[in-house]
């Protein structure tokens, strides 16, 4: 049954992309994040992914919607990445394993660019942060019921064969879409929906509990404390906060209070032990072979990681910063760090253009929720494997298309320079925008990095 | 059960795309509409008459 509804679903959707482009990378955007095939049955074996794929691409190219991404820092450090580690996958000792990995992640950097390409107006980004966050609620919500059902005493893991099948992994993810549930819950014009996603985000952070992963309530803590930090009206939030997480780690029962007593003797636990010997064979490998790395998962190949620890037991990193080191070394590392440092940085400049314009407070409302999602990224990814995951790679597209959106808002609003203070000319400056991204002007008044733009200031 | 949570996904993911293809011609600055209609926004022409 499952697979007649997700294959009339498909087909519908496939129908729809081929009028619209864009709803073909909502699906393909929904596919990467939930991977619905892999909840259904036989359909699983299909490869619908590279359908939905082939079918947007077909339809873009025949459409008339921009046919490259922002000429823009991150845009050009993506690109450079995707070259650099393709490098290092040819100059992997185990090919094999590293191919395997490398054609996920340039599908990721696609569609991170894809993202960056086709959402060109606050509509498209808010429908894309819609199915991030149903897609990993999906699982959050669902498993924030199992851990109150079982009285919290089992595991809460993701999908199997996917990249959040693990409960760390899982956890971490969720953790990251709680941002972005909280950014649809601010700007939601209906009440119910608003309601409906304070409930999910409330189950989701009970799943986060139930998953018993030890980085994950440590990213917790951490994102907690900013985001209270962050917040204008920080009594609500304690309250609400507490509200909700007291009653639920009281719920769980004594095993989940052990799981966090032992993050105290971390120095002497055996998984923390095996992870910092991965850590020592990615950096002894990237310093032997300066600067190349091993190729994807490389480090974790016992011909690999026995030349360094021959008696240990094989590990992968259990860190994505010590991953991208160990798979494309220190280059890679470099591009990698810029990526993010850059991602950042755009959050706070989006921030500063639209402080002040009441018309981008959902603007400035993303921003400091993909920051806050950035930085749950950051910190779980601390002791975990998740260095190529989908959702930073949307994340990234998200930042490029929203700060292509505000600089265009900025020449359409033109009482803007009299309320905010921030005039055309300073919000591009603001924004990293310089002449040598216009090559091209639309409609003889717009900025425009790129060709024609399918978005309403042509309507 | 789980079935029924898993056709609700799908149906809310394409009540999604509907609503952007309802709403990708809509103006910068005029309000979005539907069941997952964002806030109304404000212009800076708002802001300076109000009414």
């Amino acid at each position: 049954m499952r697979d007649l509804v997700l294959l009339i679903a498909i087909a519908g959707g496939l129908a729809t992309t081929l009028r619209w482009p864009y709803a073909g990378i909502l699906l393909w955007t929904w596919f990467t994040c939930m991977q619905p095939h892999k909840e259904a049955f036989d359909v699983g074996q299909l490869p619908l992914n590279l359908i939905i794929v082939a079918v947007t691409v077909l339809s873009w190219i025949l459409s008339r919607d921009r046919k490259h991404p922002p000429v823009e820092a991150i845009v050009l450090i993506a690109l450079i990445f995707f070259v650099w580690f393709t490098i290092n996958t040819f100059l992997a000792e185990v090919p094999a394993a590293s191919w395997r990995i490398w054609d996920e992640t340039w599908k990721r950097i696609a569609l991170g660019l894809f993202i960056a390409t086709l959402a060109t107006n606050k509509v498209r980004i808010h429908a894309i942060v819609w199915i991030v966050t149903l897609s990993l609620f999906y699982f959050g919500v669902k498993g924030g019921l199992f851990t109150i059902a079982t009285g919290g005493v089992y595991h809460v893991v993701g999908p199997e064969d996917s990249m959040i099948a693990d409960n760390n992994q899982l956890a971490v993810a969720l953790l990251m879409a709680l941002p972005l549930a909280n950014y649809l819950r601010r700007t939601s014009a209906n009440r119910w929906i608003s309601i409906g996603l304070a409930v999910a985000m409330g189950l989701t952070a009970i799943a986060i509990l139930g998953s018993y992963s030890r980085g994950a309530y440590l990213a917790l803590v951490g994102l907690g404390i900013v985001a209270w930090l962050k917040s204008s009206r920080k009594i609500a939030y304690a309250v609400t906060v507490g509200a909700v997480m007291v009653p639920a780690v009281l719920f769980m029962p004594q095993s989940f209070r052990d799981r966090i007593d032992s993050i105290q003797s971390a120095d002497t636990d055996a998984s923390f032990q095996g992870r910092v010997t991965a850590w020592n064979v990615a950096y002894d490998y990237a310093r032997d072979h300066f600067p190349f790395g091993a190729g994807f998962n490389g480090p974790q190949q016992p011909v690999i990681f026995n030349r360094y620890f021959p008696e240990a037991d094989t590990h992968a990193a259990h860190s994505i910063f010590f991953e991208v080191l160990g798979d494309n070394g220190f280059v890679g590392l470099a591009l990698y760090l810029i990526l993010l440092g850059l991602a950042f940085r755009r959050t706070v400049q989006i921030k500063h253009v639209a402080r002040g314009r009441q018309d981008l407070d959902w603007a400035k409302d993303l921003a400091n929720m993909i920051q806050l999602s950035l930085l749950a990224f950051c910190l779980g990814g601390v002791a975990l494997s998740l260095a190529y995951y989908d959702l930073l790679f949307i994340h990234l597209g998200l930042l490029v298309a929203l700060r292509d959106v505000l600089l265009r808002s900025a020449s359409s609003d033109p009482a803007a320079g009299q309320h905010s203070q921030v005039s055309s000319s300073s919000t591009r400056q603001q924004l990293g925008y310089t002449r040598t991204q216009e090559p091209l002007r639309c409609n003889g008044s717009l900025p425009m990095i790129g060709g024609r733009m399918n978005d309403q200031s042509q309507a | 059960m789980q079935g029924i949570y898993y056709g609700l996904s799908i149906i809310a993911v394409f009540v999604v795309i509907l609503w952007y293809i309802r709403n990708d011609n809509v103006a910068a600055n005029e309000p979005t509409t539907g069941l997952l209609a964002m806030k109304n926004v404000k212009t800076s022409k708002d802001i300076e008459r109000p009414d």
